[in-house]
């Protein structure tokens, strides 16, 4: 039978530069990965002085990913099959997560990584989102041009594929 | 066979998924790279399908990733978006909104004898020509209405002058291709009839679309739509009309800016002639209808074989469409300088003696917002060349905040 678990428990976390950080049980649940490891372990077995290793994910990161969990606490957990429908419907992101994603494309892609491995399927989804918006309205130099990418297409190559979708006219 | 084929498409896919790895190695210079496969996926199934096109085109690793091949076609508006961001990427090439293809642009030429610009004439172009049935109450050169048809500005024009704006010099054309000038001098003969009339006839026939005016107790100006020339123009005789044949110079002129990313648009018109009465600057005004806008004209009211008994009133802004009126009152606009409601347009008129007090001057001064003209239906751009539906004139009612009554105006005089 699993224990009781106080709303006001805390937990201790160590990024992999071994920084830590006490949180709030109900805010480190919001990560399925945590969640499931406090439930097959006592509430004393996580002190202080035994955090939860969070290899991968730095401290700048980590406390990112805690800020938003800190403010998506209280939010109801979804299922699979809601996540997958609230996916499909839009790319609208709510202002908060909006200003909380105005960050680098370094720690944007940092936070995707994290929310990825700490298995937190809404960040994870605010992430892509955030990354999409990026690209959407963008021409394929635009997007190259944002992300770094390299054009390997010879010129003869993008000719070809605007001729085969019939995108463009001679005259 | 089938188990064949799933095999032989399972080997195709793996292939492809290993060149597009080895694409990605050479790649990974990219930030968006050090995402993990999966995540990508995501990223694109939140995408829609325009810039999946978009990202497929950035590299062949995302061509394998987004399956481009296996994409639906684009189509509508979903072509016209696609198409429309990938101009940008391929120079002297423009996004045509008539036929949605891209099309060259051949940079040594004007814009009227680039090869596709003679098919777009009539594609939603600028509303700036005088009411016809207006134009009968003195005969006016064929020059005249030629000059206002080609001063029109087609929407493509207005669109690649902005896409060089935005997009740099190797897109569009330069912003003096919006320049407009045309000048000519024409004798007007306001004693004469613009229709024919019956030979032998000393009297002008009514030119105006109103029917015979009477009124009881008044003595009958209008008779079978012929105007008395005692009554409709008091002290001079035809003899006296017949003798004021003098030359009157018109002139209109387009200067375009771009201001704040809007393209601005200033149409001049100067018509100086010699001093006639009244009654004939009337009769010219009205002719000329000279739109301010899609909505207002320039004209004067009454129509010339109405009697003198109406209060006398030239220029009058007269409303082309049924003008949306708050608490059921008319609204009035200003013939000096005022703003349309509508779109925004500013005018200024001036009518006076010039400098030399034996000429008429007219000028009207003409402002207008087209706004950034990336689609014909932008919002500026379909107050001011758009077909006006009910539906557009509760959507106009809700005006751009920013541009208030004169701020065309001001910003046009203000910006260098």
């Amino acid at each position: 039978m699993a224990e009781a678990k106080p709303a006001s428990q805390k937990i201790w976390l160590i990024s992999n530069d071994n920084a830590t950080m006490e949180v709030d049980r109900v805010v480190v649940e919001r990560s399925m990965l945590l969640k499931n490891m406090l439930e097959d372990l006592s509430h004393t077995d996580i002190t202080q002085d035994n955090p939860i290793p969070i290899p991968n994910v730095n401290e700048a990161v980590l406390r990112k990913v805690v800020e938003w969990c800190e403010h998506h606490r209280n939010d109801p957990v979804t299922t699979p099959d809601d996540e997958s429908d609230a996916r499909k419907k839009t790319t609208d992101i709510e202002e908060w997560d909006q200003k909380f994603m105005q960050v680098d494309q370094e720690m944007l892609f940092e936070i995707i990584l994290a929310s990825n491995f700490l298995d937190i399927k809404p960040l994870l989804d605010v992430g892509c989102k955030t990354v999409a918006n990026m690209i959407k309205g963008k021409s394929p130099e635009e997007i190259r041009k944002t992300f770094n990418i390299t054009n390997d297409f010879s010129a003869e190559e993008e000719e070809q594929i605007r001729r085969e979708n019939e995108w463009a006219e001679d005259r | 066979m089938r188990q064949n084929d799933g095999h032989s498409t399972g080997k195709r896919r793996s292939q492809h998924l290993m060149e597009a790895k080895a694409s990605k190695k050479r790649l990974l210079c990219s930030d968006i790279l050090v995402l993990p496969t999966e995540i990508l996926l995501l990223i694109i199934d939140n995408l829609p399908l325009p810039w999946r096109f978009s990202l497929a085109l950035t590299c062949k690793y995302f061509t394998e990733l987004t399956h481009r091949s296996a994409l639906p076609r684009l189509e509508g508006e979903e072509l016209t978006e696609f198409l429309f961001t990938l101009q940008k990427d391929i120079p002297n090439t423009f996004f045509c909104y008539c036929c949605h293809k891209l099309r060259l642009l051949d940079p040594n030429l004007k814009w009227e004898s680039q090869a596709h610009a003679w098919t777009l004439r009539d594609f939603r172009n600028s509303y700036w020509l005088p009411d016809s049935c207006n134009a009968q109450h003195v005969s006016l050169p064929e020059k005249f209405r030629h000059s206002l048809f080609s001063t029109q500005i087609s929407f493509m024009e207005a669109n690649l002058v902005m896409s060089r704006h935005f997009y740099g010099f190797s897109h569009g054309i330069p912003l003096q291709s919006l320049e407009r000038y045309k000048s000519f001098e024409h004798i007007l003969e306001f004693g004469k009839c613009v229709r024919s009339h019956k030979p032998g006839c000393k009297y002008q026939r009514c030119t105006c679309f109103y029917k015979p005016w009477r009124r009881s107790g008044k003595k009958d100006v209008i008779r079978n739509g012929i105007v008395d020339p005692k009554t409709q123009l008091p002290g001079e005789s035809l003899e006296a009309l017949s003798r004021m044949k003098n030359t009157w110079k018109f002139s209109l002129r387009y200067t375009p800016k771009i201001i704040d990313d809007k393209l601005f648009i200033a149409r001049f018109y100067t018509i100086v002639g010699p001093t006639v009465s009244e009654e004939h600057i009337k009769r010219l005004i009205r002719s000329m209808s000279i739109p301010i806008c899609h909505h207002l004209i320039c004209s004067a009211y009454p129509p010339c074989c109405l009697p003198k008994q109406y209060s006398c009133s030239c220029p009058y802004i007269r409303s082309a469409v049924p003008y949306p009126q708050d608490d059921g009152k008319a609204i009035e606009f200003d013939p000096e300088q005022d703003s349309c409601l509508l779109c925004s347009t500013d005018y200024n008129i001036t009518l006076n003696q010039g400098p030399s007090n034996n000429e008429t001057h007219l000028n009207i001064s003409i402002y207008h917002c087209l706004g950034p003209c990336r689609s014909p239906s932008d919002k500026l751009w379909d107050y001011s060349a758009g077909p006006l539906t009910p539906f557009s004139q509760i959507e106009l009612k809700s005006r751009v905040p920013e541009l208030d009554r004169g701020s065309i105006r001001r910003k046009w005089h203000e910006a260098a």
